[in-house]
């Protein structure tokens, strides 16, 4: 089994939006029928105003795909979100109705949060807190402020294993990501990114998207545990919904990186298999 | 001992290719030409003993923009008189390459490969998954410019990764034709920037390259070629 991981706008890696659902087409022809209703009682023809006038065949508009409504669609539930960020955690539990989720935060961790130096950013890499329950939100609450406040070096917020040790507790879980891992900084660049697992035993999710570094990630992490003693889980991150979205995910890329579409400059960025289309096919 | 480098080995299959293309987009840009060569390591230094493929591929919706048809001395004329089905082309590419041992070329690993990759999907062609058998010429020259060569038992293919990210701004630090003059590889000013003398002058400096490279025969053990 394959577990969608989706991301939305809000940690501005995707462009899905945590939109409740909505009829946009309804909406649309409501708002029609008493504007037009409202401009002839205006100009005194009430009685001109004929319902069946107002057809609208249209789609309106072109809403942005919702992480809500493809979960209701594909009937995920719980649904696993990883965020950079904890703003977008009420919106979506606002709107997730009766889906379950579960959140996760994606963090920043160095080596040591002492070394402020530029040579520290050699050991940048990513890991997800999951939160088990509501003890685990809070947790993940504190951390957060945490690594903004202690951690921060410059505008960017850290944490190290040291630093994590005091909020630790069975509410939360703790993930290894595929991308940007320390399996991938080590491997692909020329960075040393030190776990430390002593106190946490931390899952790895494993995914296969076509991208070129995909294969020296998945022998990593191979390499890094050939006893296999952490838990593996095959995963798909998710960005857009489908493959034709990648030209607009993409575009956005581009927007954020001061790039253009026929030289986006952004590495590897190859596969359009980061969608619900591809995961649908592997599930 | 020394015939586990791989570059003791004369019968080594070497294949090297390039793609010229529209614009850089990885996903989405229209290859509008790929060139080839395939030898042994026995063959070197001998460029006429190299077997040579140099297809135009045709794309209806082909953009060249002005500076990429500058820099890839892109002919409409001459691409529209000489361009063949990119799914006929590919597959004969995809032939060829299952039976080569090294899949080389200069800043592949970054840009080729996924251009191939994509290529071939649109063309409805399989794609071979090669990542196994890269050697990468740009990697391999800034590994040894920066005097951090490949060490015996390491992931050579990590290894070029590294190189591939590590950004180094200096003019010409790791062009095609820094890697010939690097290795000592004799070239025809004149005929550089043709797109086959580029690929055959590649061929080279792979050749010249696993002298300084300590590859050993286990790269080869890797599944390599897979669909």
């Amino acid at each position: 089994m394959v577990i969608p991981l989706f991301t939305s706008s809000y940690s501005f890696r995707s462009i899905l939006t945590f939109e409740e659902h909505r009829d946009f087409k309804k909406e649309h022809q409501v708002y029609e029928k008493s504007f037009t209703k409202r401009k002839l009682i205006a100009e005194g023809r009430e009685e001109a105003f004929d319902e069946r006038l107002l057809g609208f065949d249209e789609w309106y508009g072109n809403p942005s795909d919702s992480i809500i409504q493809i979960c209701n669609e594909e009937k995920i539930s719980p649904f696993f979100v990883i965020e950079d960020n904890m703003v977008s955690f009420l919106t979506m539990r606002k709107n997730a109705g009766d889906l379950q989720y579960v959140f996760g935060l994606r963090m920043t961790f160095c080596n040591s949060l002492k070394d402020k130096s530029d040579e520290s950013k050699k050991t940048f890499c990513k890991y997800i807190l999951f939160a088990r329950n509501a003890n685990g939100y809070k947790s993940l609450l504190r951390i957060y402020s945490f690594a903004n406040e202690k951690g921060a070096l410059g505008m960017k917020s850290r944490m190290d294993f040291e630093s994590l040790k005091q909020f630790w507790s069975d509410d939360l879980v703790l993930a290894v990501p595929f991308y940007d891992s320390f399996v991938h900084k080590n491997a692909c660049y020329f960075m040393n990114c030190i776990p430390s697992f002593d106190f946490v035993k931390p899952v790895f999710f494993v995914e296969n998207n076509g991208v070129i570094i995909d294969r020296v990630i998945q022998n990593g992490i191979k390499s890094f545990d050939p006893d296999d003693k952490y838990e593996k889980i095959e995963a798909q991150s998710i960005y857009y919904k489908n493959r034709a979205d990648f030209k607009a995910w993409q575009t956005y890329k581009c927007i954020q990186n001061h790039s253009s579409l026929r030289k986006p400059e952004l590495e590897h960025c190859s596969s359009n298999n980061f969608c619900v289309e591809a995961w649908r096919e592997k599930k | 001992m020394k015939q586990k480098f791989l570059r003791y080995h004369k019968d080594l299959k070497i294949l090297a290719f390039d793609f010229e293309t529209e614009d850089l987009n990885l996903f989405d840009t229209n290859p509008f030409q790929l060139g080839y060569v395939i030898g042994t390591l026995g063959d070197f230094p001998d460029l006429d003993k190299l077997r040579t493929f140099d297809y135009k591929l045709f794309w209806s919706d082909l953009k060249m923009s002005k500076d990429a048809a500058r820099i890839t001395g892109f002919r409409h004329k001459d691409w529209k008189a000489e361009a063949r089905d990119p799914k006929e082309v590919l597959e004969e590419f995809n032939d060829e390459a299952l039976g080569v041992d090294l899949i080389g070329g200069h800043n592949i690993m970054g840009f080729d490969r996924d251009v191939y990759r994509n290529a071939c999907l649109r063309a409805g062609v399989t794609p071979l998954s090669f990542e196994g058998r890269m050697y990468d010429t740009l990697a391999v020259l800034k590994g040894l410019k920066m005097d951090r060569p490949y060490r015996q038992g390491e992931d050579f293919i990590a290894y070029q990764f590294k190189w591939i990210h590590n950004i180094i701004r200096k003019r010409g630090f790791a062009t095609l034709k820094a890697a010939a003059d690097y290795f000592d590889v004799k070239t025809d000013e004149s005929k550089l920037h043709d797109a086959l003398y580029d690929i055959m002058i590649n061929f080279n400096i792979i050749c010249k390259s696993l002298w300084k490279v300590d590859l050993t025969v286990d790269f080869l053990k890797d599944d390599g070629i897979i669909f």
